[in-house]
């Protein structure tokens, strides 16, 4: 049962990003994106990683999705140019990208001598503890760059131009 | 429930953030590539503390990773709705007012 799930997951993420490179509404990407996102949260859950999988939907489905989907909703589209064709460079870039697909797939060939299952305790409290100690400095100093950051993008949002209008 | 399986999704995601960035003419379309890109290194990440239970080092980076991921489509997408009402357009290609003149 457990193993079903954990190959349904795996698939509804690959077709979900697959779907996302055809798609030409913003809207239904960013909605693709949340599946994909809340799919690998189950998948961190699965590897019994559940914290991470927590923080996935309350960080990715809570606040990227609705970032972007404000993003969308709250530009004003007076006078905006739509482009005609959602694509450029499709060959270059997709040949691009083959090629580190299959560059990462041949230098991953060991992966295929990892056990199979490994018996894991939940480990949050593990968690904790090192979050405060051996990465309490950076846990500090990301706090601050979340700050700054939002500071920064509150003033930068929110400046309108009086030279263009 | 093999984490090879995650570690082979987490390669097919970064092919198709890759494809997405290179591909997109839009600018979301390209966030939502970089998103994917550090969604499957997080994915990696996460298979691989998996693997060797004996630390949680491969977690607590992905909580950094996530952070650091939220403040980059936070300074995206306010600079896109800048780039929006000055430029009318969120095509990159389009935007070349310091461009050298041909």
């Amino acid at each position: 049962m457990i193993q079903f799930v954990f190959y349904f997951f795996i698939f509804l993420t690959l077709a979900s990003a697959f779907a996302l490179l055809f798609v030409r509404q913003i809207l239904y990407a960013v909605l693709l994106l949340l599946v994909v996102m809340l799919c690998v949260a189950g998948l961190f859950i699965l590897m019994q990683a559940e914290f991470i999988g927590v923080s996935q939907i309350l960080i990715y489905a809570g606040g990227v999705a609705v970032l972007f989907i404000f993003g969308i909703m709250l530009s004003d589209k007076k006078g905006f140019s739509f482009t005609k064709v959602a694509y450029t460079q499709i060959f270059s870039g997709m040949g691009i990208a083959l090629v580190l697909g299959s560059l990462l797939l041949y230098a991953t060939q060991a992966v295929k001598k990892l056990p199979n299952e490994v018996k894991v305790k939940n480990d949050v409290q593990q968690l904790s503890f090192e979050l405060l100690s051996d990465f309490a400095l950076p846990f500090e100093v990301t706090g601050i760059l979340l700050l700054s950051i939002f500071i920064g993008v509150a003033y930068i949002a929110g400046k309108t131009n009086h030279t263009q209008s | 429930m093999n984490p090879t399986y995650l570690i082979y999704t987490a390669i097919v995601l970064v092919a198709i953030g890759t494809a997405l960035v290179l591909t997109r003419k839009s600018l979301l379309f390209i966030l939502i590539g970089i998103e994917l890109i550090l969604n499957a290194v997080n994915l990696n990440l996460v298979a691989f503390n998996h693997l060797y239970p004996q630390n949680v080092n491969g977690q607590t980076t992905t909580l950094f990773i996530m952070a650091i991921a939220i403040c980059e489509t936070a300074c995206g997408i306010a600079i896109m709705i800048q780039v929006a009402r000055q430029y009318k357009t969120i095509t990159p290609s389009s935007i070349q007012d310091l461009k050298e003149q041909a």
